[in-house]
């Protein structure tokens, strides 16, 4: 496929059109059932397998990286979320690196929605499961009990070896936390973090958890 | 601050609201924010084009066919959840119509076996020879229109009608 046949594929993926076919979706499967039966995606995955599949996956990566940083209105969801979604699965498919990197610029950009979905998937579950031998699990209400694991009760500033775009392998996922008092039977209180201290991304609640697998 | 937030749509996603089957059981959802004006313009379009006789009652995003019929309209619950939700608010099958009826609920499976759509009948219309004649649904076709369509009518990517389910109690 010439640069410009590959350019407008990438812009019928990136048209409302595209969007509004799966946008029917009402879970993830599906979403992705509809991405698997739209020709433009088909063309874009036989690029990707090809021999010069390594140009494909740049290109894709870079439109990745600028539609992450595009401004939207913040009062709408995000324009791009189901372009970004079918981006960066296609990636993940093909290259975890670049599915990574992309996933950190995706988790970055305003109001997206399955892209946010796919994007999580692809920097923390996966990589807690493959690298660091762990499983994140949603992390329950304080009200209800974990249904597995057991709380982490001396959790201080454990640090799960986490590879990340861009800074690896320094990278780390760091699950800070304050001890908790002897005479307090409550769990520790984590805070989130990825990547570089300075940027969290995460998630802080009073008494929420981390199950261990 | 955008981020990943693990736990999206539990009780702690400042997303959800509560939301809870007649069990008591907490059911995740997370409100959704509207697509863009273009955006929504183009799905009425295009879905005008493919099925003329589904009348859009309502397009919004902030919730899909579960957050109709489950949560008044308020917020987004995917089709997973479908299951558990029937089994704690007292649903039971039923047979196509004419035992089925208005009110109930049609759940849409896609060729997998997957419940990929719901919809609540809100009318059947006889014809004569045929049994049951014209079944009505409003459903809400994901983050794009509400619409008043005959059962078949939907996007194939929902599935065809695959169940019927009903929380009716006859007293005899």
């Amino acid at each position: 496929m010439n640069p410009q046949d590959m350019a407008s594929t990438l812009e019928e993926i990136e048209s409302n059109e595209f969007a509004v076919r799966l946008g029917v979706a009402s879970n993830f499967r599906t979403f992705l059932r509809a991405a698997q039966q739209e020709e433009a995606v088909w063309r874009v995955l036989r690029e990707l397998y090809s021999q010069g599949g390594r140009l494909v996956l740049s290109q894709i990566l870079q439109r990745v990286l600028e539609l992450s940083n595009e401004q939207v209105d913040f009062r709408y969801e995000n324009p791009w979320d189901t372009a970004l979604t079918v981006y960066l699965w296609l990636l993940s498919l093909k290259d975890s690196e670049a599915a990574e990197t992309a996933a950190s610029a995706v988790s970055r950009a305003l109001n997206c929605w399955w892209a946010t979905k796919i994007a999580r998937s692809v920097l923390l579950r996966e990589q807690l499961q493959n690298d660091a031998g762990m499983t994140l699990v949603d992390v329950p209400s304080p009200r209800q009990k974990p249904s597995t694991g057991r709380w982490l009760s001396n959790a201080s500033d454990l640090v799960l070896a986490v590879s990340l775009p861009g800074i690896r392998p320094s990278g780390k996922l760091r699950i800070g936390s304050h001890k908790p008092s002897v005479s307090s039977p409550s769990p520790p209180r984590v805070e989130w973090f990825l990547g570089r201290l300075d940027y969290r991304i995460g998630y802080k609640t009073e008494q929420s958890s981390v199950v261990t697998a | 601050m955008t981020g990943v937030l693990i736990g999206a749509g539990s009780p702690a996603d400042r997303a959800s609201i509560p939301l809870a089957t007649r069990r008591g059981t907490f059911i995740p959802n997370e409100r959704r924010l509207e697509w863009p004006p273009a955006k929504m313009r183009a799905s009425i379009d295009q879905w005008k084009v493919r099925f003329p006789h589904a009348r859009l009652r309502s397009a919004t995003a902030q919730y899909n066919c579960m957050g109709l019929i489950f949560a008044s309209r308020r917020t987004w619950v995917e089709t997973d959840h479908l299951k558990m939700i029937l089994g704690e608010d007292g649903y039971h099958q039923v047979k196509d119509p004419p035992d089925a009826n208005i009110g109930d609920i049609v759940v849409y499976r896609a060729g997998d076996g997957d419940a990929s759509h719901v919809g609540i009948i809100i009318h059947i219309e006889p014809v004569i020879g045929r049994t049951p004649g014209d079944v009505y649904v409003l459903s809400k076709w994901g983050q794009e229109g509400e619409y008043i369509h005959l059962l078949d009518e939907v996007p194939s990517l929902l599935g065809k009608p695959a169940e019927f389910w009903s929380d009716r109690k006859v007293y005899l």
